[in-house]
């Protein structure tokens, strides 16, 4: 049988004749395979003809030789590689880095080529990228409200307020944004379009955050910033009081110039009071933010949509500029579907200047369980014709849960109480009524106590009541405790008003209204007894 | 007298240890001197530095040279395409790439593809140049006439094997190396270099066979 010419015999025969042996040898050596094996190794034979070689002439060699290095040499003088990760390669595996021990290749690039395009590279991007942002935050800076760039001028002046650490350059900035805003009004106006309420808002929420900041200061620095922000306030408050006094526009009747100009000028009035007194200053705008943690915590409560100053159902004296921060009347005054100031069964008043808050009732109003001024067991004087509005109570009103007594004396009573506070309102509007100085508090409280019969619960309740009209943290704290005495302080300064309305029977016929339902609800036991 | 022989005995045996050490040693260094050359070449190489560069030129021209002129039969053919392995040697080390260790593998190997694309472009080379018509030396017309178109036709058979086979052809039987540094050069294992010889040697004889058949169709 004939075998097979494997590949290690066919080997073993060709490096013994690559050796020198005869073919002849090589072959009776494998005879099974002979047929095979001798046309390769013939074969192969024939291939040593190809071996002798011409070699170049010497002079050839020496060109190409000469030509090769005049190549290397040229590729060295260029001295960098294009590839660039391959040269960031090269440069990261500096003898000094520890990428050396990883990369073997040695470096003959010169580095300061490497990063600088590498440098290049990146202060491209980062040109093109901060660049274009850049432009579009400049272009921004420039919109009006309802561009499609506001939303990023407004984010913006987030982040500048986020990124200023310290507290009177963060003040001032918040200043100068709700400055920014009544710039935008105006050219909103003088463009033929009308602000609208969510430009009021933006302003406000900055000049409250900017007030706040500033009562935090040490009192130097508050003082610097008053001053700074009293002349920026001034500016403003002419700017909004000439579109105010001349409107233009498509929209003229907007009263947003007008709400504007009102915060704005109880900002400066909070400004002038931070500068007569820094500690009340600090003291009302700590309450401030209480009041406004109390109503975080109480969403029921909270509407949809503020109102503001100015605005139908909107608290007409706005803000804590002068009073006692009635907790959230400032911010959310009377309901729209509640009456209002000045409407039948809302505050006549509207206001919180003369008395403190009357503990949660301004926010709950008179609870049915309880008898209301004028009803039979309430407080027969209990109105708050003269003192602010208590609470929300303009608000809310009479509860809907009250007896058909309740129902039918308020209906009676509020007829009589709508005339009584039209003409007080028509006085108090010609009045300039401005929050006035504590002071009124004061003898409204003093009056109370001089009114109302002295009583341990009373004596407590005149202190609560001259401190409530002077100083809205002292009534609130008394508020906080025994909701008794509270109630009778309360009720003696109510009772004051009473008395200073100059109506004591019609106050205390008229207290069947809603808007003297807390005091009267709290000192009704107290006259009774009285 | 016993423990004088002994202490011959291990005076010799230690002198015998050491001798073996120290041999050991010096083969050990001396291929290591051998490989840390060839490395320091290369770094040196890839700095583009040109004495380390010229020596590599004339240690590797020759043979690379040869190995082209072998399967080219053509001096100018061979020195452009042996310029050509350098210039690629010279743009791989500038490019950070090339060879880190096996110079000789990957001037080979690139001699190879540089042969395979010229007969891309030059499917048939049409004349044979006077240089080669007068190799050895020889003084009978006919006899070198022989010679010169047993070598045509060996360089046209070799021709049409595949690149592999060619490549195993050249530096086996052209070139004298050893089925190592052959597996070396073409990236195979040695079992793989002889099965590949095989083949081509076949294919080789089967090439240079059809001429004579065809011849022997002639004469009938």
């Amino acid at each position: 049988m004939k075998d097979l010419l494997s590949p290690e015999i066919l080997d073993h025969a060709l490096r013994r004749l690559q050796s020198g042996e005869m073919l002849s040898a090589i072959l009776s050596e494998n005879p099974s395979v002979v047929s095979e094996l001798e046309p390769l190794l013939l074969t192969a034979q024939q291939l040593e003809n190809l071996r002798p070689v011409q070699m170049p002439r010497p002079e050839q060699q020496r060109s190409d030789r000469a030509d090769f290095l005049a190549e290397a040499r040229q590729l060295r003088a260029q001295a960098v590689s294009p590839n660039l990760l391959m040269r960031l390669r090269k440069w990261v595996a500096t003898p000094y880095s520890i990428t050396r021990f990883f990369y073997k290749t040695p470096i003959r690039k010169e580095k300061r080529a490497m990063v600088t395009l590498l440098l290049i590279k990146v202060i491209l991007v980062l040109g093109i990228g901060f660049g274009s942002a850049g432009g579009t935050v400049a272009f921004a800076e420039r919109s009006l409200p309802g561009s499609p760039l506001y939303p990023i001028k407004l984010a913006t002046e987030e982040v500048a307020v986020r990124v200023v650490p310290d507290p009177s350059a963060r003040a001032l900035l918040y200043l100068a944004q709700a400055q920014a805003r009544i710039q935008e009004m105006v050219s909103l106006i003088q463009l033929g379009y009308s602000p609208d309420e969510v430009m009021l808002e933006r302003m406000r929420l900055r000049l409250d955050n900017a007030l706040d900041l500033a009562s935090r200061l040490p009192d130097p620095e508050m003082r610097t910033w008053l001053i700074r922000a009293r002349e920026t306030v001034q500016t403003q408050q002419e700017t909004l009081s000439r579109i105010c006094r001349y409107p233009s526009g498509k929209d003229a009747g907007s009263t947003v110039p007008c709400d504007a100009l009102a915060v704005m000028n109880q900002a400066r009035e909070q400004v002038e009071l931070g500068l007569q007194n820094t500690q009340t200053f600090r003291h009302r705008c700590a309450l401030g933010r209480e009041g406004e943690r109390t109503n975080d915590s109480m969403p029921s409560v909270t509407p949809p949509a503020r109102s503001w100053p100015g605005q139908p159902g909107g608290n007409p004296e706005g803000g804590c500029a002068e009073c006692t921060p009635q907790e959230d009347q400032h911010r959310y005054g009377p309901q729209p579907t509640q009456p209002g100031p000045g409407q039948p069964g809302g505050n006549p008043e509207g206001e919180c200047v003369e008395c403190t808050p009357q503990g949660d009732q301004h926010r709950y109003g008179p609870q049915p369980t309880q008898p209301g001024p004028g009803q039979p067991g309430g407080n027969p004087e209990g109105e708050c014709v003269e003192c602010t509005p208590q609470g929300d109570q303009h608000r809310h009103g009479p509860q809907p849960t009250a007896t058909p007594t309740w129902q039918r004396m308020t209906a009676q009573e509020a007829l009589q109480l709508m005339y009584q506070y039209q003409y007080r309102a028509g006085v108090s509007a010609t009045a300039n009524h401005t929050n006035g100085p504590c002071d009124t508090c004061q003898s409204a409280g003093q009056e109370a106590q001089m009114a109302s019969t002295p009583s341990p619960s009373n004596g407590d309740n005149g202190g609560g009541g001259e401190s409530g009209s002077s100083d809205g943290g002292e009534a609130r704290q008394e508020k906080t405790g025994a909701t008794g005495d509270n109630s009778g302080g309360s009720q003696s300064s109510s009772g004051g008003g009473a008395d200073n309305s100059g109506g004591g029977s019609e106050g205390g016929g008229d207290s069947g209204h809603a808007s003297g339902g807390e005091g009267g609800a709290g000192g009704g036991g107290k006259h009774r007894t009285k | 007298m016993t423990n004088a022989i002994s202490l011959v005995l291990s005076f010799w045996l230690s002198l015998t240890v050491s001798f073996a050490y120290a041999v050991r040693l010096e083969s050990k260094d001396c291929v290591n001197a051998t490989e840390d050359s060839e490395t320091s070449l290369l770094s040196r190489a890839h700095q583009l530095d040109e004495s380390a560069l010229a020596h590599i030129y004339d240690l590797h021209y020759p043979a690379i040279y040869r190995y082209l002129y072998r399967q080219l039969g053509d001096v100018d053919v061979a020195r452009d395409l042996a310029a050509e392995v350098f210039h690629r040697l010279l743009a791989a080390l500038h490019a950070g790439k090339g060879p880190k260790n096996h110079l000789v593998a990957w001037l080979y190997c690139t001699a190879h593809n540089a042969l395979v694309d010229y007969y891309r472009r030059q499917r048939h080379r049409q004349h044979l140049t006077l240089e080669e018509q007068m190799i050895g030396g020889m003084d009978e017309p006919a006899e070198m006439v022989e010679h010169r178109m047993l070598r045509e036709q060996l360089r046209r058979a070799l021709q049409q094997l595949s690149p592999d086979q060619q490549q195993v052809i050249a530096l086996k039987f052209l070139e004298g190396l050893s089925n190592e540094q052959v597996a070396l050069i073409v990236g195979k294992s040695v079992g793989a270099v002889k099965s590949l010889q095989h083949r081509a040697l076949n294919a080789l004889q089967r090439q240079m066979s059809i001429p004579e058949r065809k011849k022997g169709k002639d004469h009938k």
